[in-house]
């Protein structure tokens, strides 16, 4: 490289830290550099340049009506003076692009964010070439280094009584959801046996090629396109959200039905930052016995579960992209996660806790099933989340979480990974009690302050963040994500799922835009924070031992109950009274296996 | 084959549509063109201003030399003949020519020498004419095109008597005649009695600069500027040395239109003519009209935008019709009196 002598000037008084950078790197590169204080003419940059044998001259200046004039002045004055050939001109400035240093007769434009290794080369003569491999999104794995060691010995052992009755009970029954999906994994999906234990509308389907309402088959002209947009939608480098490793992973939810607006909205999240997508179905679908098949589009929220349509968002995802099909709650819980194993899914979603109290499935077939769907998941690797949502519907944090203990002590028994899902949400217990009155913080805080002081698990909060925070209003979302975010990001935690911006309240399908805006304000709330944390009051800690002390009481009553498929229906972890009905979906369909 | 400079002294001036008018006569009278641009044409929005900008479309046969990165950026089929040397913000120069007729995005040659090139990769091809756009208010690119045509109108100023004064200027400049320097120099100097002598600098910029050089000359017979003389400079230049039967003479008439204020240009000029200095150019230019349109961009403070407006167009035209080159008002107008006045016998 040869040393080159380079002028630089801020034609504008307020923006010229771009080229005070600039300048410091090219000095360290070992450039004579000339620094022009702001508020020069074009006469006296070009008189400079001819006096001090520039041969870069580097200018910064925002554009306006007129400023265009001006520098094209100056760009005629540097050819009039007869020294164009021999000086190569830069601009740099917020609204600069390339066609805008065209039509201003520079050499090369300089937007925002230009990085300042790409003045340096244009002053080299040399073509930039962004650094690769330094940023690279990688997928990250959500558990971390969590060992699932229990810091609470009296809780671990109250656990380990309900988990062993539950499992006895467990290995003498067996379910329709249980069947089908044995006989998936033989490859008789669909056929007779299959259909026997399913409903109406799926064996309609099979028999007759009926569809249920609202359902059809993509054409192939169709799924020529979703292969057409999967490849032109490629993200080439998909932004990364966190600022240190500490920074929760960031999940958003698609499942509009159509797979060309799932297929965009996964893009461009992808795009945006978000590091994982959770497959959302229709709420049917967890009341029917039995899944369908093919690439199916579905003209209502939900998008149908079938091999095909995972088969199609598969190939969309980007390998960093963590996926997680949810099968939480439904008849089909051990089907879906079979399902879900073997289109490569990263994660699954189960809670028979949540589904039966909150999801409308009965206790007894939910928790048989869900014990299979957790088989499935060790044997695909795929940790699951258990959403604790009955505290939407008014049950209080402590029995909830209690029963997601249960599940994830069950979970680890069968040797799957289970993700603990408390709610940052200002939940009708709140509303009630008064706890987040003054701020959101403290009571959230407590939360995830109490499951660390009884497990080492992996937390993942839900879902979305915020919930019932939202209002219409798109900044005040952004924001309430973005302070939860931050929140989620002073807590340690692995994982967080955002709403976007006009969810709460879009009366019809939510936008990109909206999905962007919650993801930038996720991303800021990071920048903001790094490595510091936002500091909740003394309540936190109060809050957090009575949480402990009600969970522990819980579980107490659901050990001496005798039996946690009993306690579900008896209320212990959610009474009638705050809102949890033990579900109708599946009643009586578990059989003693004989 | 000729090469015709359309410059304008503002953004918004009417040199595409005067560009475009050419190219529409062109091919009505089978003439064979070819067409570059020194900044951008042919996008649709404005890049400052957001509003709509005139597109540019090119029949069939015809040249066009734009960069790399816009060879694909409008409807116009393209044969790419040639890379040039020319580099540009959007890429390496390619000399194209249109197989079928379309829009066309065009980013041409930022400076003189790589006009130059423009015009030799030209050479031995079928092509009469080279219609060069100007872009925003710059000129020195177009300082070597063999016709020149000046662009001008409300974008430039609303106010027409300030719109008329410069205007007068600007004519009075790019119309200087050709005066050949005595010595054939590739350096500005002083002849005097003494003899030839190098100013040290090719342009004189600044107040500063001429007090510096000419502290000790009075008497001068001849100064040769190769490079920029600025308003400025040419006023103190006038009032240091005796003018009379001084002879001036500068590179080309637009390295006296580069500095800050046209009115004190126009001072000097009138100062140093009528104490008996003589002023010319060693390259002329050869204005044919000047084209005027009414349009111009309002900043709306209130809500952020430029609103579309437009002056009246006789009170325009009769304001520049004392100009001492032909005036006029393409859209009105039409393209058999501007290609007339451009190409025909002057």
């Amino acid at each position: 490289m040869t040393e080159k002598r380079v002028l630089l000037s801020p034609l504008d008084p307020v923006h010229d830290i771009g080229l005070k950078m600039i300048k410091n790197a090219l000095d360290e590169a070992g450039h004579t550099t000339f620094l022009l204080p702001p508020d020069v003419t074009p006469g006296e940059i070009v008189e400079e340049a001819l006096d001090r044998k520039a041969e870069v001259i580097l200018l910064s200046r925002t554009l306006g009506y007129g400023v265009a004039e001006l520098l094209g002045r100056f760009v005629d004055l540097v050819e009039g003076a007869g020294i164009r050939h021999k000086v190569r001109l830069g601009i740099g400035g917020m609204a600069i692009k390339p066609e805008i240093a065209a039509e201003l007769g520079f050499d090369q434009g300089f937007g925002p964010k230009t990085p300042v290794e790409e003045a340096v080369a244009f002053v080299e003569g040399r073509n930039y070439v962004p650094p690769k491999g330094g940023k690279k999104k990688e997928k990250r794995n959500l558990v971390g280094d969590r060992t699932y060691a229990y810091h609470h010995q009296g809780i671990r052992t109250l656990l380990e009584k309900i988990s062993e009755k539950t499992l006895e009970w467990f290995d003498g029954v067996e379910s329709p959801g249980i069947r089908r999906a044995e006989l998936r994994e033989a490859g008789l999906a669909g056929e007779k046996d299959y259909l026997t234990i399913s409903d109406a509308s799926i064996k309609d389907y099979f028999s007759q090629g009926i569809l249920p309402s609202g359902l059809r088959l993509i054409s192939p002209e169709e799924r020529k396109g979703l292969q057409d947009m999967i490849s032109a939608g490629r993200v080439e480098n998909p932004r990364i959200l966190q600022r240190n490793p500490r920074h929760p992973l960031v999940f958003i939810q698609y499942g509009t039905g159509c797979p060309f607006m799932d297929i965009a909205h996964i893009k461009g999240t992808e795009a945006w930052g978000a590091d994982g997508v959770v497959h959302f179905d229709p709420s049917w679908g967890a009341k029917t016995e039995g899944l369908l098949a093919g690439l199916l589009s579905h003209e209502e929220n939900g998008s149908v579960l079938t091999e095909e349509n995972l088969e199609l968002i598969k190939k969309a995802l980007e390998p960093s992209t963590l996926w997680q099909v949810r099968a939480h709650r439904g008849l089909n819980t051990p089907e879906t996660v079979l399902l879900a194993g073997e289109a490569g899914a990263d994660l699954t979603k189960i809670n028979p806790v949540y589904g039966s109290l909150g999801g409308g499935t009965d206790p007894e077939r939910l928790l048989a099933d869900a014990i299979k769907a957790m088989q499935y998941a060790a044997r695909y690797a795929m940790p699951f989340d258990m959403p604790t949502n009955e505290e939407l519907c008014g049950v209080p944090a402590y029995k909830a979480f209690a029963g997601m203990l249960i599940v994830t002590h069950l979970g680890l028994e069968m040797g799957a990974k289970p993700v603990l899902q408390p709610l940052f949400c200002y939940s009708p217990e709140m509303m009630l009690g008064g706890q987040m009155e003054d701020n959101y913080i403290d009571y959230n805080a407590a939360k995830v302050m109490a499951l660390r002081r009884i497990i080492d698990a992996p937390i993942w909060a839900g879902a979305p963040i915020g919930f019932l925070t939202h209002t219409e209003e798109r900044v005040q979302s952004a924001v309430s994500t973005s302070f939860h975010a931050g929140m989620a990001a002073s807590l340690d935690i692995e994982g967080i799922s955002i709403a976007s911006a006009d969810e709460a309240y879009s009366g019809g399908p939510i936008t990109l835009p909206a999905r962007i805006d919650t993801l930038q304000g996720t991303g800021e709330a990071f920048r903001f924070l790094g490595s510091s944390r936002m500091q909740p009051t003394s309540r936190a800690e109060e809050w957090a031992e009575e949480l402990m002390t009600n969970i522990h009481g819980v579980l107490k009553e659901v050990a001496e109950n005798g039996s946690f498929l009993d306690s579900l229906y008896q209320g212990i972890l959610g009474s009638q009274k705050e809102g949890a009905y033990p579900g109708r979906n599946g009643r009586r369909t578990v059989q003693e296996i004989k | 084959m000729k090469i015709v400079g359309i410059a304008g002294t503002a953004k918004n001036t009417g040199k595409t549509t005067t560009t475009m008018t050419l190219i529409e006569t062109a091919c009505e009278q089978g003439v064979p063109l070819a067409v570059t641009s020194i900044g951008l044409d042919g996008e649709e929005l404005d890049q400052v201003t957001g509003l709509p900008k005139p597109r540019l479309e090119l029949p069939a046969g015809a040249f066009l030399v734009t960069a790399e990165h816009c060879i694909s950026g409008g409807t116009a089929e393209l044969e790419v003949l040639k890379e040039l040397r020319a580099q540009t913000p959007l890429g390496k120069l390619q000399l194209a020519r249109v197989l079928q007729k379309g829009r066309v995005l065009m980013a041409g040659p930022n400076n003189q020498r790589d006009l130059n090139e423009v015009a030799q990769s030209l050479e031995g091809r079928e092509a009469d004419v080279l219609l060069v756009d100007g872009a925003l208010n710059r000129m020195a690119p177009l300082a070597g095109t063999d016709l020149f045509v000046l662009a001008t109108g409300a974008a430039r100023s609303n106010n027409l008597a300030a719109l008329q004064r410069e205007t007068q200027t600007l004519v009075r400049v790019l119309k200087l005649p050709g005066l050949p320097p005595r010595e054939k120099s590739t350096f500005s100097y002083i002849l005097n009695n003494r003899g030839i002598k190098g100013l040290g600098t090719d342009s004189l910029l600044s107040r500063e600069r001429v007090e510096r050089i000419f502290s000790s000359c009075r008497e001068v017979k001849e100064i040769f500027i190769r490079g920029v003389l600025t308003g400025e400079a040419f006023s103190r230049l006038g009032s240091m040395i005796n003018p009379e039967g001084c002879r001036l003479i500068i590179s080309n008439p637009i390295n006296l239109l580069l500095g800050e204020d046209l009115k004190e240009l126009d001072r000097a000029v009138e100062v140093w003519q009528k104490a008996g200095g003589e002023l010319g150019v060693e390259f002329p230019l050869d204005l044919r009209a000047v084209t005027i349109n009414p349009f111009f961009p309002d900043w709306q403070e209130k809500g952020g935008f430029y609103q579309p407006r437009y002056v009246e167009e006789e009170a325009l035209k009769r304001y520049l019709s004392s100009l001492k080159v032909p005036v006029i008002n393409v859209v009105r107008e039409g393209g058999s009196r501007l290609w007339s006045t451009v190409f025909g016998e002057n």
